[in-house]
């Protein structure tokens, strides 16, 4: 993800800063002092990239996604998405880009859902033929055809999500911005949604951004990740690099017949011995595991052996630690 | 008792979360008791007294209507029709308290921190800016008291009285502002009763709108006295056991057809 | 012209959701029309009962006073309906849901997308009180509806519309800073209101001089209706004091329109 200057990049974020200035109140006792929201964050986003933007509450995630859909405009820095400022050309920017917010609603509350689309239609200046074809193809894929005439307020939370996503791809954005759409839903409906995302990502090639606080999402959706904290950047690159950035070590825990008195091997970080059992602690690219278990097998009688990964949840922890 | 007392308490408190928005409405309250004083003085200008109301008592008039209003809540409340709507009169049912004594409570509190912070303030300010009229006696202040005391029940009884009609109308926010909106003309909130025609004021008479308002006003200025004061407090002590009468009966109708048609 | 034209139609298409909206609730809007009309319409009869009965306010008869209370009536109507999306009571809380950033989002100007966004049908009820009492008084008043006296009077009525409008706009931009409504924009809004309603010469100096200098209620109005009715000014006002009324809204208009702007630009760097 670093390294600027790529042939493809659709966003390109520069060393950007968003300050938000204090207020400082005749009235209440409390005056709120300068933040410095987002702090000189830099990076690149290929086209027909799924990237997942995670961080903790506060860290400056909402603040960069708002100065990327042209919301907000940062305190200096500069942000090109396709070639365009998205403050500063804000009626051209937003027909390519669709944003959803998992807690916001964009629709017509009362009424039927096919009324919002037929709206945004004219809105976005889709042609007719191409409005047809997303229909039937949202229609195919999240089963719009169950509640396009119902009144949008009369929806499920999980109908309202894939009616926002329909409302926000109808007119074929090259960039998507999700913001926690999973929130509140069941595994079910997650599923779906999640299904529909990456297909939309393959088949159409839209560039999706997605903050989110599930990372099962993160795991099953992005192809990258970046990690935002205090507002820095502290992580950006592939889901599998996260855990060796972080050191996450990998546990082996041994089940043998024996009581095990001691073991020692190179590169073993740690050892616990209970009941029978190892449970050995090292970093896979220090050991060799076959080695490993064949040193093992030397000492004592192997009955079960089982590999414990680090969860993402654990990394992203250790990540969010680190910053602190 | 107790229970009220936590009751009063309670949405007293709440109210005082309030107090920028009380403040606030405050001064929006003076700025609009400064252009009707002027229009109602405008009436007096050929003749100071109509129909035996004084050009001072209508002076006086105007800062205690703006400052009662909102003790009074003259401008009315929809809360509770939407607590029928909503279904949230189960809720009053599972309560050790009687529905009525919990909406007077709560009503209670929030009308005793408006009259310290908006109706008290509101008259000082006033007092500043013009010359406002006292009564004449002390026993005429301490009718004005206890009529005051009178037309707060009688105006929250009503209130609860026509909110409960959301057991039966499916829009009862449309009749409520509907009733509240005549309201304004009929309790002496928009002008002084005694200057309207007198086939009106006949009319109105038998009604209790005028015990809503009009008449701790009509005393504390000095405009009725002796047989006819003692009167119109009879009458609003009939109009307060009317309607806690009503309002019983009612709440018990429409809980009886909740009942039947399980809401 | 192109692009005034595709405003035009999408500003009648999301006035159309707005009706649409309300029409799903049929029973109620009927109700709400009528409540709110009864608002406006006690304050007219008691106002009126009060005159009748003294025969005139400061040299204005009856139905002369019913005259200005049905052009302020009207035209604050027109005003409510049309910048409904604009009323700050409104508007505090839609910026706080965040509505305004979905604005933003959309291809269109976001003046456009909030004038859009609301249309209280209500209001309705405000406008056909006023319209009928108009026509009742002109009527009763034998005033000759010539073509110019027509004309004079949409001026005026756009006028009164558009200069509340723009303290409506006023209203909501401050929200832009404070978050919440700023309830003493009510003294300007529906305090104005009020003021227009009654015949100038009631003020004492000190508030006449502030409705000419400050906040020119006095042309707007009072002195339309003294030229319209042919009555004579017993405040000696400018002869062309009529005619200031379109005069006064433009340049409210334009100003609270540089405010509206520069409250947008701040919006956008500071996000509330």
């Amino acid at each position: 993800m670093k390294g600027t200057g790529l042939l493809n990049a659709i966003i390109q974020v520069d060393n950007i800063v968003k300050k938000f200035r204090g207020r400082s109140s005749l009235f209440r006792k409390l005056s709120i002092p300068e933040t410095i929201a987002v702090d000189h964050i830099s990076f690149v986003v290929p086209a027909g990239e799924f990237v997942g933007y995670l961080g903790p509450n506060g860290a400056g995630k909402s603040t960069t996604i708002k100065m990327l859909a042209g919301l907000l405009v940062p305190t200096s820095g500069s942000i090109h998405v396709n070639g365009l400022v998205p403050w500063r050309d804000r009626t051209r920017y937003v027909k390519q880009i669709g944003v959803v917010f998992g807690q916001r609603s964009t629709l017509w509350w009362d009424l039927p859902l096919i009324d919002s689309l037929e709206l945004i239609r004219h809105m976005y200046d889709v042609p007719l033929a191409r409005y047809k074809d997303n229909l039937q193809f949202f229609s195919r894929l999240l089963d719009l055809d169950e509640f396009l005439l119902q009144p949008v307020r009369t929806l499920s939370l999980g109908q309202r999500m894939r009616a926002e996503l329909s409302a926000a791809l109808l007119f074929d954005p090259k960039i998507l911005f999700l913001d926690e759409p999973t929130i509140g839903l069941d595994i079910v409906a997650k599923d779906r949604i999640r299904t529909f995302l990456a297909d939309i990502n393959q088949r159409r090639e839209t560039t999706i951004i997605l903050t989110t606080h599930d990372l099962s999402d993160v795991e099953k959706l992005c192809r990258s990740i970046m990690i935002i904290d205090h507002g820095q950047i502290v992580y950006g690159g592939s889901l599998a690099g996260l855990a060796e950035r972080v050191g996450g070590s990998t546990t082996m825990i041994v089940d043998v017949v024996e009581e095990p008195v001691d073991f020692c091997f190179f590169g073993v970080n740690k050892v616990t011995i209970t009941n029978r059992r190892l449970a050995l602690e090292f970093l896979p690219q220090n050991v060799n595991v076959g080695d490993l278990i064949t040193a093992i097998s030397q000492a004592y009688t192997i009955r079960d052996i089982e590999f414990k990964k680090p969860s993402i949840e654990s990394i992203v922890m250790e990540i969010y630690g680190e910053a602190r | 008792m107790l229970a009220s007392i936590k009751v009063i308490q309670t949405t007293a408190k709440q109210q005082l979360q309030y107090r920028t928005a009380v403040f606030a409405g405050l001064v929006t309250n003076i700025a609009w008791g400064i252009f009707r004083y002027y229009l109602i003085n405008a009436f007096f200008s050929e003749s100071p007294s109509i129909n035996g109301f004084t050009q001072s008592a209508a002076q006086t008039y105007v800062p205690l209507t703006q400052g009662l209003m909102v003790f009074l809540n003259t401008f009315g409340s929809m809360e509770i029709s939407q607590a029928v709507r909503q279904g949230d009169v189960a809720v009053s049912l599972l309560r050790p308290m009687s529905f009525l004594k919990y909406w007077m409570s709560y009503y209670a509190g929030k009308s005793f921190i408006n009259l310290l912070l908006r109706s008290i303030l509101l008259l000082l300010v006033f007092h500043l800016l013009f010359p406002i009229g006292t009564p004449a006696t002390p026993l005429q202040f301490f009718f004005f008291l206890v009529s005051l005391t009178l037309s707060w029940l009688i105006s929250h009884l009503w209130i609860i009285v026509i909110n409960l009609s959301a057991f039966w109308v499916t829009d009862a926010t449309g009749v409520l502002r509907m009733v509240f909106a005549i309201q304004q003309l009929l309790t002496g909130m928009l002008f002084p009763l005694r200057i309207l025609p007198n086939w009106f004021q006949e009319i109105v008479r038998f009604t209790p709108f005028p015990s809503m308002l009009n008449t701790p006003i009509e005393i504390f200025t000095n405009i009725v006295g002796g047989a006819e004061l003692t009167f119109m407090v009879l009458q609003q002590l009939v109009w307060v056991g009317l309607l806690y009468v009503g309002v019983k009966r009612v709440y018990r109708a429409g809980i009886h057809q909740l009942e039947i048609n399980g809401g | 012209m192109v692009l005034t034209w595709k405003y035009a139609v999408m500003y009648f298409r999301l006035l159309s959701m707005q009706v649409r909206s309300q029409a799903s609730y049929k029973a109620s809007m009927l109700m709400d029309v009528i409540s709110t009309s009864l608002y406006g319409l006690t304050e007219i009869i008691g106002i009126l009962m009060i005159v009748n009965r003294l025969g005139h306010i400061s040299h204005w008869t009856t139905w002369e006073m019913a005259f200005l209370l049905a052009m302020a009536e009207f035209s604050f109507g027109m005003m409510d309906l049309i910048y409904s999306g604009f009323d700050p009571d409104y508007f505090a809380p839609a910026i706080r849901r965040g509505d305004f950033d979905v604005f933003l989002l959309r291809p269109y100007p976001v003046t456009l997308q909030v004038l859009g966004s609301r249309f209280v049908m209500r209001r309705l009820g405000r406008i056909l009180i006023g319209f009928s009492v108009m026509v009742i008084t002109l009527i009763n008043l034998k005033i000759a509806l010539t073509v110019g006296i027509c004309a004079y009077m949409i001026i005026i009525i756009f006028s009164q519309v558009t200069l509340f409008g723009s303290f409506f706009i006023f209203g909501s931009t401050i929200t832009f800073w404070t978050i919440e409504r700023i309830e003493a924009v009510n003294i300007i809004t529906y305090g104005g209101r009020e003021v227009i309603t009654y015949p100038m010469e009631i003020f004492p100096v000190w508030l006449r001089q502030i409705f000419t200098f400050v906040i020119p209620f006095i042309f707007m109005n009072y002195a339309p209706a003294v030229f319209i009715l042919g009555k004579q000014d017993m405040l000696s006002l400018p002869h062309y004091a009529p005619f200031l009324a379109p005069v006064i809204s433009g340049v409210f208009t334009l100003l609270t329109i540089c405010f509206w702007k520069y409250g947008k630009k701040h919006y956008q760097s500071s996000g509330t």
